[in-house]
């Protein structure tokens, strides 16, 4: 209400408190330690990981058996894994893997996911009916197994990790756009843009879209997130990158069998994975909070 | 409702068959040859040709999908390549401790999981309330798998307190639902977090507290019924995710459900198996998606008069038409 | 303030209110020194504009501003010699719903969907009469066909009633305990026209008949007419000018108040246009200093920029938040 009351009065309106712009939601994000955390953290995290062959003592794949299960040191701050292999220098050299799979698949999907939503949503009727019916048949199992069923008819290969999470996660942004067109198709403005003759692509691109964009973001980046623990899942099990990759899950994948001998294999590469993911929530979160204020007070 | 129920029943049918066919089709593309591992590396060709023959690999494409479909009317998902089992009898024998799994799995998101959500919402913006938050977002964050590895480290080796493999006892399934459930539990304390904080903010919050009722009977009787509408989705879905990380938690803890069952599967080549557990589990998911529904227009009447209505409109129009 | 009294005795006495709640990381100061006096029986209106702090007003009173976001109420309001801002979170429930209680503005959501609306009304009566559950469900019966709707609707969920029909589950509810003080929160701004007369028609009776006395809030005027005994009008949180219903009607003196009948459409007169107020209320989060209203006001000088006026008898009951009016009295 008192939002709506500054809007309308006469003050200038400057960028920043437009909510929903892109200056406003940086401008909440700012105010949040947290997120701003985790943004620094990711960042910082996938330069490293495109330096690190410059700056890391040792090669993410130089094997040396004499340094085989060496613990935390000051040579080896975190360690080595079963072949003598530095852990610090893999899990930096790894970071860009499992973050590229979070932001390329969801890339994928969004993509998809808003073409399908925006046509079955847009144009409703046997086309929104032969699309929500396909789409029934993805969600009739969860994503993750999806996911494993894609990635084991795709074969091995770290972009087939990315398709097959791309695959599996449509359906959430196709069901969230339709929802959305449908509420927006309803409205008013719409209306009136179709009363003034306005083409149904130009309706599509001018006003449905920009005006779904804001939950669209929201989910665009818990989807990072959420597609970065299901792609370490996946190379956990043994799908996707060949073991020899520097993944974070193919590492915890090699290093469970020392669990209980070796835990150091497995503690570090688990704990990015955790501190990545927790960075893409807190940012996904931040931006939330700032493009749908009725869940703050 | 109970048409409704037997409609909701009738759809599945074709859903799940598409499922198998997309399956079928996409075991086609695996690459790797089943025969290949039965035989092991050294098979002769004829031997190979003999077992192509004899599980009916060479046939063609649509006549091997004709057969499956027609197998699967029966109910039959055909016999493990490997053992040579029927596959129905082993997936009736490993559904249970997976069911279990994802039951208790559930029992426990929900018991802890909404409470938790509901205290936050009550404090919203304290430090406890602050604190909560991230400590739920850091579990949600965290591998499932990952976390299992942590608790046998802990709970198993260190402590020796729990088993960290097979199945037993309830303390063989400790570890597992923990590992299983806890992100879920943290999205679903996140979720009834912020629609109990909608909600406590409706009007007819405040014509509750107008009547001059206790804050608690306010909390629990008015507001947590209306809050927990949007949750049943969240936990409903969870339940999927439950499923799917069984496939994980049972490979973790060695627990002979169908997840560790659809692993050997796949890394054996195993089609029939593969296909089975795949099917199994989208017809529990579109079971549990109904049971949703019901508890849906159990919970809110509002949703309920629509069946209802629907369901006189059905009567009417056969009326209409005699 | 030293209102005159009439000779009936004095229900509700608010003294020097103030609510401040926090909105976005900004203090709202919604209510800022209300006074007003309520006898036994009488009807007082509060009339303002959306955002005036009408409705903080009446949840002050019955202590159910929402407790994450209320900074501070302070000021006095006495119920019956009771100093009800003082007594225990306890105590006040014993209040609430039994000895005042509240309509709220919207009946559409306004009543919890799931719950059937017998529940609803039967709730209250249950909690404060210490009956057993069936015979407070007779009670509520009673109570629903004294709205007008049939008892055999008892047993439905909101969602199957009109709108007019949830405000007379509302007005139910409110009305379950027979309380000493009803508040409405415009009562009837939801509602279709037709339907607006039936309840307010509704209200008056049940007003009668139990000696209900009644703080009707409100922008519709003509409502305040044909309900009140006395009117006062807030602005910004704050009175800005009280009195007798004829007091504010004949001589409104306020220029915000004057504002206010310039905006309501006249059928006997034949005018073109309505005046409205130009302007918008100001932000209750930064307050102009000096009057609040000297910002719309046509009337306004440097010195109204500056000092804030206090409320001043002019005649009667009647007085006025403006300095000009000291000046000329």
């Amino acid at each position: 209400m008192l939002n709506k009351k500054k809007m309308n009065g006469s003050e200038v309106i400057k960028k920043t408190e437009v909510p929903g712009s892109l200056p406003y939601v940086w401008k909440k994000i700012r105010k949040r330690p947290l997120a701003m955390a985790g943004l620094i953290f990711v960042v910082g995290l996938l330069i490293l990981s495109f330096i690190s062959p410059w700056i890391c003592a040792h090669s993410y794949k130089a094997i040396s058996m004499r340094e085989a299960f060496a613990l935390p040191s000051g040579n080896h701050p975190f360690g080595c894994d079963e072949l003598g292999r530095d852990i610090l220098s893999r899990v930096l050299y790894g970071a860009k893997y499992t973050m590229s799979v979070g932001v390329f698949s969801t890339l994928i999907s969004c993509v998809f996911g808003v073409i399908l939503g925006a046509i079955s949503g847009y144009f409703g009727g046997k086309v929104d009916n032969f699309i929500m019916r396909c789409l029934d048949i993805f969600q009739a199992f969860p994503g993750i197994l999806l996911a494993i069923a894609l990635s084991t008819a795709l074969g091995p290969g770290f972009e087939k990790v990315i398709i097959a999470m791309g695959i599996a996660f449509i359906p959430i942004f196709a069901r969230m756009m339709r929802a959305k067109i449908l509420s927006i198709r309803g409205a008013e403005y719409v209306e009136a843009a179709t009363a003034m003759n306005c083409s149904t692509f130009r309706i599509v691109v001018r006003h449905i879209i920009p005006n779904a964009l804001s939950p669209l973001i929201v989910q665009v980046a818990m989807s990072i997130a959420n597609s970065g623990l299901a792609a370490s899942s996946l190379s956990f099990l043994g799908f996707g990158v060949d073991a020899t990759t520097p993944e974070w899950g193919a590492m915890l994948s090699t290093g469970r069998a020392f669990l209980r001998t070796y835990p150091h294999l497995c503690i570090f590469p688990g704990l990015f994975i955790m501190a990545s993911v927790l960075s893409f929530n807190l940012v996904g979160d931040a931006i939330r909070d700032a493009l749908d204020p009725k869940l703050k007070d | 409702m109970i048409r409704y129920v037997g409609k909701r029943l009738l759809q599945m049918i074709p859903i799940l068959l598409v499922v198998a066919i997309l399956i079928f089709t996409l075991m086609q593309f695996v690459p790797g040859d089943p025969v290949q591992i039965i035989l092991g590396e050294d098979a002769t060709p004829v031997q190979v040709e003999q077992v192509r023959e004899d599980l009916g690999l060479n046939e063609p494409f649509f006549v091997q999908l004709l057969n499956f479909l027609k197998d699967l009317l029966h109910l039959d998902f055909g016999e493990s390549y490997l053992s040579g089992l029927p596959v129905r009898s082993e997936l009736a024998m490993r559904f249970p401790n997976t069911l279990i799994l994802a039951i208790c799995c559930i029992i426990f998101t929900v018991v802890i999981g909404i409470p938790i959500g509901v205290q936050c919402a009550l404090k919203a913006d304290k430090l406890i309330d602050r604190i909560w938050l991230f400590f739920t977002l850091l579990c949600s964050s965290m591998p499932g798998f990952w976390l299992a590895l942590l608790l046998v480290l802990l709970f198993s080796v260190e402590l020796n307190l729990l088993p960290s493999n097979g199945i037993g006892g309830p303390e063989y399934f400790i570890l597992p639902v923990l590992a299983n459930s806890i992100g879920s539990l943290a999205s679903i304390a996140r979720h009834t977090r912020s629609s109990m904080l909608e909600v406590i903010r409706a009007d007819y919050i405040s014509t509750a507290k107008s009547k001059g009722i206790s804050r608690k009977r306010v909390i629990w009787r008015h507001a947590l019924p209306n809050a927990l509408i949007p949750v049943i989705t969240t936990v409903s879905s969870s339940f999927g995710m439950m499923l799917g990380g069984a496939t994980i938690i049972e490979s973790v803890f060695s627990i002979p459900g169908i997840g560790m069952f659809m692993m050997s599967g796949i890394n054996n080549r195993d089609y029939p198996v593969v296909r089975g557990c795949i099917i199994y589990i989208a017809f529990a998911f579109s079971i549990m998606m109904l049971i949703t529904d019901l508890i849906y227009a159990f919970v809110d009447p509002r949703i309920k008069a629509q069946y209802v209505r629907s369901k006189s409109k059905d009567t009417k129009s056969h009326e209409s038409k005699t | 303030m030293n209102e005159e009294r009439n000779n009936g005795q004095t229900l509700l006495s608010v003294r020097d209110l103030h609510v401040h709640y926090s909105s976005g990381g900004e203090m709202v100061k919604a209510v800022n020194g209300v006074s007003f006096d309520l006898e036994q029986g009488k009807s007082l209106g509060l009339v303002g504009e959306t955002g005036a702090g009408k409705t903080t007003i009446a949840k002050a009173i019955l202590q159910i501003l929402p407790d994450h976001s209320t900074k501070l109420v302070e000021g006095e309001i006495s119920f019956k010699g009771r100093d009800i801002l003082k007594i225990s979170e306890q105590e006040m429930q014993a209040v609430r719903g039994k000895e005042i209680s509240m309509v709220f503005q919207d009946p559409m959501t306004a009543l919890n969907p799931v719950m059937t609306v017998g529940d609803q009304i039967s709730e209250g009566i249950w909690r404060h009469q210490k009956v057993s559950k069936a015979a407070a469900r007779q009670e509520a019966i009673k109570m629903l066909e004294t709205v007008g709707i049939s008892r055999d609707r008892i047993d439905e969920y909101p969602h199957q009633f009109s709108g007019g029909m949830k405000q007379r589950v509302v007005i139910a509810i409110a009305l379950a305990c027979s309380p000493e003080l009803l508040i409405a929160d415009e009562p009837t701004t939801a509602l279709d026209v037709t339907i607006q007369a039936q309840v307010l028609d509704l209200i008056k009776e049940l007003k009668k008949k139990h000696g209900t006395s009644l703080i009707l809030i409100t922008h519709d005027l003509g409502v305040v007419a044909d309900t009140c005994d006395r009117v006062a009008v807030i602005y910004a949180g704050e009175v800005v000018e009280i009195g007798s219903l004829e007091e504010v009607f004949d001589h409104p003196t306020h220029p915000y108040t004057i504002g206010l009948f310039g905006a309501i459409p006249d059928m006997y007169k034949d005018v073109n246009r309505l005046s409205p107020i130009a302007g918008l209320p100001p932000n209750p989060a930064a307050l102009p200093e000096g009057c609040y209203f000297a910002p719309r006001c046509p009337h306004a000088t440097e010195r109204c920029r500056s000092v804030h006026s206090g409320l001043e008898r002019i005649t009667g009951t009647h007085f006025v938040r403006c300095i000009k009016n000291q000046q000329e009295g």
